[in-house]
């Protein structure tokens, strides 16, 4: 099943195309995209939807971005790193995994193979609201009664209700209010509603 | 470990035994420092009856804890609404503003736009917190008094409390996943990690005082409408 994509950061275009060339074959693999720097980052992870991505240590390290962290190490991928020269352990322990330069075909792919399964499990527990299940959010945060939703929405009362059930039982939170906020900080809605 | 609460042991034992007791001071306004003495010689030298206080720290500690009859013998109204009044200020005047300093540093510490959007959520339960407190002690109280002095005239009944009465502490809860799940991380992190702390002690607090009004309060009422209890 090729369904995995793969974003590399890695200034050494030699280590990035050498990376890709042997990941690449895998049958697992749907694309592999290489960039040099972490200037566009967040832009390139939006349109490629990686979920794995290998980074460089030293770009997190020698950052001037404060967020870049928070950019590099997001739930909704896997952060590998490609590591080429000495980094402090502390700092690789945030990575799910590490790529050194001396390590073979076989390694390389075995790693790359584990954090995968990863990813498949995590997709398994996912707790991620459904497409419905935000649409349905907005609308709660936006103050619609479960019968003003179910009508917009083209959906019985009922449904709507089991809707609301998961949301709260994925997001921990009960009130309206509490899942307005929840919306607000997730970007589902505009602040200023 | 209701057994284990008698008058007769000392108090510091008992606060030992149950630190979240400590509130349960602040709430009948007592004070702490009574070295060796008792439960009984405590509670007698602030005016507090000893099994009713007893009474209040067994349900404080056992969520499970039901009121027997002979314990609905120990209390007196007045003492209960005092109780419960004292402990209605204290969320007010103490815990809520204390809270709200804090949080007032971590919205302020956040982006702008999320800090407003907590801003108004905790305003928003500070307004359903006052008003489920106001309906008690400006309707369910004025009514258990008419009914100490038989001057009930029959508009209002337990029940209608009974089936209103929520525990308050829903908000609180969303307010904790709030904080600890979805707020992005933005500096003050000792703060929201106090503050987290204040959370989970102010609503087992309250669910506490919810339990106190729904296992004693009710049921006493209930037993004063029968006739049962003068």
């Amino acid at each position: 099943m090729k369904n995995f994509r793969i974003l590399i950061v890695e200034p050494s275009e030699i280590v990035a195309e050498g990376l890709k060339g042997i990941i690449g074959g895998s049958t697992r693999i749907e694309d592999v995209c290489c960039i040099g720097d972490v200037t566009r980052l967040e832009e390139k992870i939006l349109s490629f939807k990686p979920n794995i991505v290998i980074i460089n240590p030293l770009f997190v390290k020698f950052s001037e971005k404060g967020n870049l962290k928070n950019i590099v190490f997001s739930s909704k991928f896997f952060t590998m790193a490609i590591q080429t020269s000495y980094i402090e352990p502390q700092m690789l322990r945030s990575f799910a995994e590490v790529i050194e330069l001396g390590d073979d075909r076989q390694r390389i792919i075995g790693k790359l193979f584990g954090i995968m399964n990863r990813e498949i499990e995590k997709k398994e527990n996912d707790i991620e609201l459904s497409r419905r299940e935000k649409d349905i959010l907005v609308e709660i945060a936006k103050g619609l009664t479960n019968k003003e939703i179910s009508e917009k929405l083209h959906l019985s009362v009922n449904t709507v209700m089991t809707h609301r059930k998961n949301i709260t039982r994925k997001t921990n939170i009960k009130s309206v209010s509490g899942l307005t906020v929840y919306a607000l900080l997730n970007g589902f809605v505009d602040i200023d509603i | 470990m209701e057994n284990i609460f008698t008058e007769n042991m000392k108090m510091a034992e008992l606060i030992f035994a149950n630190p979240k007791l400590l509130l349960v001071f602040s709430h009948f306004n007592m004070g702490l420092g009574f070295g060796e003495r008792s439960v009984g010689e405590v509670c007698r030298q602030n005016g507090i009856a000893p099994l009713f206080f007893l009474l209040i720290c067994k349900i404080y500690t056992d969520n499970e804890y039901v009121p027997s009859n002979e314990d609905m013998k120990s209390v007196n109204i007045n003492d209960l609404f005092s109780y419960l009044k004292k402990s209605h200020l204290y969320y007010i005047e103490e815990k809520i503003p204390h809270i709200e300093r804090h949080l007032d540093i971590i919205i302020k510490s956040c982006d702008k736009k999320y800090g407003d959007l907590i801003g108004r959520f905790f305003g928003e339960y500070k307004v359903e917190m006052l008003k489920h407190f106001d309906y008690e002690e400006e309707t369910v109280f004025p009514y258990i008094k008419s009914l100490c002095e038989k001057k009930n005239s029959g508009a209002y009944s337990i029940s209608d409390f009974k089936r209103k009465h929520n525990n308050i502490d829903e908000k609180l809860g969303d307010l904790m996943n709030i904080l600890v799940k979805y707020l992005p991380s933005g500096g003050f992190e000792m703060e929201r990690i106090e503050i987290s702390f204040d959370i989970i002690q102010l609503s087992q607090d309250l669910s506490s005082h919810s339990l106190v009004e729904d296992r004693l309060l009710i049921p006493f009422v209930e037993l004063m409408e029968d006739g049962s209890i003068n």
